[in-house]
């Protein structure tokens, strides 16, 4: 039938396939390019593992705009896919998190790396302190006691 | 972007210390400002990060007691584009001046203001000299826009539960925004407004959200709409007795939901007829006599109404080009009727059936009769249908149907769920 819709085909670094729409693979400008640029079959990715590759996938066939032209965040079904975004991050791991935030990033898919920001965000607003904050996201302290009691003095109303 | 470091293996974890600076700015940049400053403290990478953000958030439900010294912080930035502010004018009507006064001279681009409890006033520099393009504000009251305001480089405008003093007070601000493309609306059921009139002739997407609240005012309230560049336009209205909208020939995207019903002038559909997609849950019965929709390929529509059987064979008359198909029931409010009372099969085939629909779906079957005949009527004669999908809570009713659907309809794939 002519008019069927164009499947690709994206191979994660540990070689899992996914069989998506074209209009999935829009949502990714690095994708689009490679799609347009190069047109095989099958498009191997090896900056993501298939773990991840089958959230994206998952996010970007529900993201895909039903009219390309005229879609904007204002649509009817605004809420069921904030519902939906809320769903999809909801229990999700911090490492899965960094993940897609990486994914997200070298694909460049800015609503998806917009929705991680904004769970890491969460993530250190429910801290009650900088302790916390470090623990939770990993980071470890290279100031000196001085230091830090220099930064804590320097923006002092911000740590109340 | 691409300098980024991907070469993990799948054993080791990735932290948040190597991503580049423009992914931690967006983590900063979600955060209210007072957080995103105490993240100076983690590590040296840190400490003058949130000094690259360029938008500040202030949230008055958890930090109301640091009002004073945030304002003090904001008055030292050199870089302030963007301001949110959440704040509770109970006691700061004086002090959200001082704040307006700052994005007005220092050029800022973006400006929300959502105010925990009602009433204050925007003062009048605001909309005389300001660079703002984004105005966001919620809850708010406005005094009428001085005469000589223009609001030169407003884009996009929210007024969420907002309220004016008259339906003039409304027509004069928008009067005033020269380049105005993205307006949304939120109404509140208390409100001096009686009539909302939206005459921009440069508006390309308009959002209404009149659901809101519990009563209905008295008398002749809803919409006046004039916006002929129009291409995106979502309306979800269950107060409005009052519609009245122009045509709106670029139009891409229609969502309408509204329950004006037999006022004589609701001729609205004929107003939508260049979309390409069209949503649409309305009591209306009106006819569609010389109405084309010539680019319309997607159709939902809401099955609340009782004439909706009506509708759909006018428009599948009228959309030549339709492709999709959808019939469901919008939200909770939606009551369907337990038949379809005017069913009557067509003198004709319309073309869109046999020509280009390939996807029909059905949500909410209840497999009465007359459905049924309606729902065979379709596939019987949807010569190009690819995929059929029902929905139904009675797992009997669909088996029911699978067994006659697939005697009309060969060629397509079907979804009984």
């Amino acid at each position: 039938m002519e008019n069927e819709k164009k499947m690709i085909t994206l191979k994660s670094s540990d070689d899992v396939t996914f069989e998506v729409e074209e209009a999935v693979v829009l949502e990714s400008q690095f994708l689009s390019h490679l799609v347009q640029d190069c047109p095989a079959p099958e498009h191997k990715i090896k900056e993501v593992t298939g773990k991840i590759l089958s959230k994206v996938v998952e996010y970007c066939e529900k993201h895909v705009v039903v009219v390309v032209d005229g879609g904007d965040s204002s649509s009817s079904s605004g809420d069921d896919l904030k519902k939906w975004d809320d769903k999809f991050i909801k229990e999700m791991d911090l490492s899965t998190v960094y993940d897609l935030i990486a994914a997200a990033n070298y694909l460049n898919i800015q609503a998806l790396l917009d929705l991680m920001c904004q769970r890491v965000a969460d993530v250190i607003t429910a801290c009650k302190d900088h302790k916390e904050i470090r623990e939770t996201l990993g980071i470890v302290s290279d100031y000196t006691a001085e230091e830090e009691a220099e930064v804590l003095k320097e923006n002092e109303w911000a740590f109340d | 972007m691409n300098c980024f470091r991907m070469k993990h293996e799948l054993t080791e974890t990735r932290s948040i210390s190597e991503f580049p600076e423009e992914v931690l700015l967006k983590i900063l940049t979600c955060l209210p400002s007072k957080d995103a400053v105490a993240t100076s403290v983690l590590s040296s990478q840190w400490r003058s990060l949130w000094k690259e953000l360029n938008t500040f958030r202030f949230d008055g439900n958890s930090y109301s007691r640091d009002y004073g010294r945030f304002l003090l912080f904001i008055t030292n930035l050199s870089n302030l584009e963007s301001l949110e502010l959440k704040i509770d004018p109970a006691y700061m009507n004086k002090q959200i001046r001082t704040l307006v006064n700052l994005a007005v001279t220092r050029s800022m681009r973006k400006l929300s203001v959502h105010m925990i409890c009602s009433c204050f006033e925007l003062p009048e520099n605001l909309f005389v000299y300001s660079q703002l393009v984004t105005v966001i504000l919620e809850k708010a009251t406005l005094v009428d826009v001085p005469l000589d305001a223009r609001l030169v480089c407003l884009k996009s405008l929210h007024l969420l539960s907002v309220r004016f003093s008259n339906d003039e007070s409304v027509e004069r601000l928008l009067s005033r925004c020269p380049v105005l493309e993205d307006l949304v609306v939120r109404r509140i059921t208390f409100t001096n407004v009686k009539v909302f009139t939206i005459d921009v002739a440069t508006l390309r997407s308009l959002c209404i959200d009149n659901s809101c609240g519990k009563s209905r005012p008295e008398g002749v309230h809803g919409f006046v709409i004039r916006t002929p560049s129009l291409r995106c336009f979502t309306i979800k209205d269950r107060f409005s007795n009052y519609l009245q909208f122009e045509d709106m020939p670029e139009l891409v995207k229609a969502c309408v939901s509204v329950v004006v019903s037999d006022q004589p002038d609701d001729m609205f559909l004929g107003c939508l007829a260049s979309t390409q997609y069209l949503s649409l849950c309305s009591l209306t019965s009106q006819t569609l006599s010389g109405i084309c929709f010539l680019s319309l390929e997607h159709l939902e529509l809401c099955t609340c109404s009782s004439e909706w059987w009506n509708l759909l064979n006018l428009i599948l008359n009228a959309a030549p080009m339709l492709q999709v198909l959808k019939l469901k029931l919008f939200q909770k409010h939606c009551v369907q009727h337990d038949s379809i009372d005017s069913w009557n099969q067509p003198s004709h085939v319309p073309e869109s059936l046999t020509s280009h629909l390939e996807t029909f779906e059905w949500r909410q079957y209840k497999g009465t009769e007359k459905e049924r005949e309606a729902a065979m009527y379709i596939l019987a004669n949807a010569s190009g249908l690819k995929k059929a999908t029902f929905y139904s809570e009675k797992h009997e009713i669909l088996k029911e149907l699978e067994c006659v659907a697939k005697e009309v309809q060969s060629s397509c794939t079907f979804v009984f769920e």
